[in-house]
C-alpha cells in the first residue's frame, strides 16, 4: 500500500515578493520536488499496475468478446485499487488475453502475447508471499528474454544484417515516412507512390513480379546505421537485464531500456509494445536515483507526443504564420 | 532458501518459461510451416522483410481450350477470408490445397457481356461488380445473378517478396502452387444429398 505523502511546507518565495524571477524558478523546483516526493511514496508495483491497466484499456485485444470484459475489469481496477491486489483479478485478465491471442495465434501482434505473459506474472506475484519482489524478478526475466530473442532473430536474418529491411521500411512503411522525409529529403509523394506500388504488387489482381522504388543513396547508409543501432541497443538491454544483479550492467539496466523506448518508438510507433515494456520496467526499477522512475514516466508522455500529427501541425502553423504576416 | 522463498522463485519463473516455450514453438512453425517471423509470439518482428505485407496469394479459374490453358484471376470471397489469411501467414501446400478445393466448389459467375462497362444498379446503391464472384454467398449476391463461368480447375499460388537494396527492387518469389479440379458446388452437393 502507498505510504503517506510527506507534506512540503516550505514557501518557495520565503514570503518575499521582491524575489521576482528567482521566486518563479524556486516555485518550479518546489512543484517538481513535490511531484518527486509523491512518486517516492508510490510503490513500483502500484505504478506498474496503473500503467498496465491503462495499457490494457487503450491498446487491448481487438475481439469484442475479450475487449469488453477486459476493459470493464480495467475500469473497475482503476476505480477500486484493492481489486488489483487479488489473484482472481489477474487470473481472469490473463485468461481473457490468452484466449483472445490464441483465437488468432498466427496473426496476433507479438506485444499481445507479451501483455498476456505480463498478466500471468502479475497473477503469480499477487499470489506469492512477496508480491513486489516476485513481480520484479518476473519483469527482469521477461524483458531480458524478450530482447535476447529479438536480438537473436535480427542477427540471424540476412536482410536485417545488410540493412535492406530498414531500407524497405523507410521507403514503404507509413510509420517511417516522417523520419524518412526529414532525414533523406524524399518527398511524401514519392514515398506514397512507393507504398502504392508495393500494394499493387501484392494485390489479388496483380500479375507482375517485381517493382522498383524511388530512393536516394543516403537511404542505404541510414538503414545500416539504424540496423547497427538496433542490434547494439537490444543486445545491451538483454545483457543488462539478464546479468547478475551485483554487476554494474545490471545496476544501470533501466538506462538502455528507456533509451530503447524513446528512440525506437519515435520512428516505429507501436505504442502498445512500448507501454508494456514501460509497465514491466517500472515494476523492477530502483526508486533512487529518482530520474529512473521519472524517466519511465517521461517516456509515456513522449510516446503520446510522438503520435501527434507533426507534419499537419507544422503545415497549419506555417499557413497561419503566412496568413498573419 | 526457505520453502516460501522457493515457491516465490518458481512463481516468478512461470511467465518467463511460458514466453520461452511459445518463442521456441514459433521458431518451429517458422521452420516447418513458413510462418512469418513477425507473428506467432516469437519476437521476429522488425527483423525481416518477410512480413504479412510482403506476402500475397493469387488465385485463378482455369480452363483447357484448344490445347491452351486460359486463366481468369479471381478474388477470394470475404466469407473465405480466414482460409486466405492462414495461407498467407503459413503458406504450406496443405493450406493452399484446402483453399483451392474450397474455391473449386464455388458457383462462379461473371458479368454478362452486355453489362460490361456499365454499372449494375440495385435499388439503393450503384455497384461495380468484380470480374467474377460466387453466387450464393452474401458478398456476391449483391452483384446480381451473373453468367456462369466454365472452368476445369482452380490454381492457387502463395508468394512472398524479397527486397534487393542494390537495385531498390522488390521481387516476388513463388512459395507454393497447387491446383484443384472443379468440384460440385455446395448447392449441387446438397441436391444430390437430398435426392432431389
Amino acid at each position: 500500500m502507498s505510504r503517506a505523502v510527506p507534506e512540503l511546507t516550505l514557501d518557495p518565495a520565503g514570503g518575499d515578493p521582491s524575489l521576482g524571477h528567482a521566486g518563479g524558478f524556486a516555485r518550479v523546483r518546489y512543484v517538481l520536488a513535490g511531484g518527486a516526493a509523491r512518486l517516492q511514496a508510490i510503490t513500483p508495483m502500484e505504478l506498474s499496475i496503473t500503467v498496465t491497466l491503462l495499457l490494457l484499456l487503450l491498446y487491448g485485444d481487438k475481439h469484442w468478446y475479450v475487449r469488453v470484459p477486459a476493459s470493464a475489469l480495467c475500469i473497475a481496477g482503476l476505480l477500486y485499487r484493492p481489486m488489483t491486489q487479488r489473484l482472481n483479478f489477474w487470473l481472469v485478465m490473463s485468461s481473457l488475453l490468452a484466449a483472445g491471442t490464441l483465437m488468432s495465434w498466427y496473426s496476433a501482434d507479438n506485444h499481445k502475447y507479451l501483455m498476456a505473459y505480463w498478466c500471468v506474472a502479475l497473477a503469480c506475484a499477487v499470489g506469492s508471499r512477496h508480491p513486489a519482489e516476485t513481480l520484479a524478478i518476473s519483469a527482469r526475466w521477461l524483458i531480458g528474454l524478450c530482447f535476447l530473442f529479438a536480438a537473436g532473430w535480427k542477427l540471424w536474418s540476412p536482410d536485417f544484417r545488410d540493412g535492406s529491411f530498414f531500407e524497405l521500411c523507410m521507403l514503404t512503411d507509413q510509420r517511417f515516412f516522417g523520419f524518412t522525409q526529414w532525414a533523406t529529403g524524399i518527398s511524401r509523394e514519392e514515398l506514397a507512390n512507393n507504398a502504392r506500388a508495393l500494394g499493387d504488387l501484392t494485390a489479388w489482381y496483380a500479375r507482375g513480379t517485381s517493382i522498383t522504388f524511388a530512393s536516394r543513396p543516403v537511404v542505404d547508409t541510414l538503414a545500416q546505421v539504424l540496423a547497427a543501432w538496433t542490434l547494439v541497443i537490444e543486445s545491451w538491454v538483454a545483457v543488462a537485464f539478464l546479468a547478475p544483479r551485483r554487476t554494474w550492467l545490471s545496476r544501470w539496466r533501466d538506462v538502455p531500456l528507456i533509451l530503447f523506448v524513446v528512440s525506437t518508438y519515435a520512428v516505429a510507433t507501436v505504442a502498445g509494445f512500448a507501454l508494456v515494456l514501460i509497465a514491466m520496467g517500472l515494476s523492477q526499477c530502483r526508486k533512487q536515483p529518482v530520474w529512473i522512475p521519472l524517466g519511465y514516466l517521461a517516456a509515456i508522455f513522449l510516446l503520446q507526443a510522438y503520435m501527434l500529427p507533426w507534419s499537419q501541425i507544422a503545415t497549419s502553423v506555417a499557413q497561419w504564420a503566412g496568413g498573419s504576416s | 532458501m526457505t520453502s516460501n522463498d522457493q515457491r516465490n522463485a518458481w512463481l516468478a519463473r512461470i511467465a518467463p518459461i511460458l514466453l520461452t516455450a511459445v518463442a521456441l514453438t514459433q521458431w518451429l512453425h517458422v521452420r516447418e510451416e513458413r510462418l512469418t517471423p513477425w507473428k506467432g509470439g516469437g519476437f521476429g518482428m522488425f527483423s525481416t522483410v518477410d512480413s504479412r505485407g510482403a506476402r500475397f496469394v493469387r488465385c485463378f479459374l482455369a480452363r483447357h481450350q484448344q490445347g491452351e490453358l486460359h486463366a481468369l484471376q479471381i478474388e477470394v470471397p470475404g466469407e473465405w477470408g480466414e482460409h486466405l489469411d492462414q495461407l498467407a501467414y503459413m503458406p504450406t501446400e496443405e493450406r493452399a490445397s484446402e483453399l483451392a478445393r474450397l474455391l473449386a466448389t464455388g458457383d462462379w459467375v461473371e458479368r454478362p457481356p452486355a453489362a460490361a462497362g456499365q454499372l449494375a444498379v440495385d435499388s439503393s446503391v450503384s455497384l461495380v461488380p468484380p470480374a467474377a464472384w460466387v453466387r450464393g454467398l452474401a458478398g456476391g449476391d449483391r452483384y446480381g445473378p451473373g453468367v456462369a463461368i466454365d472452368f476445369d480447375l482452380v490454381i492457387v499460388q502463395a508468394w512472398t517478396s524479397n527486397y534487393d537494396s542494390a537495385s531498390n527492387r522488390m521481387k516476388a518469389r513463388k512459395l507454393v502452387q497447387v491446383t484443384a479440379p472443379r468440384a460440385p458446388t455446395l448447392v449441387e452437393a446438397n441436391h444430390v444429398q437430398s435426392g432431389s
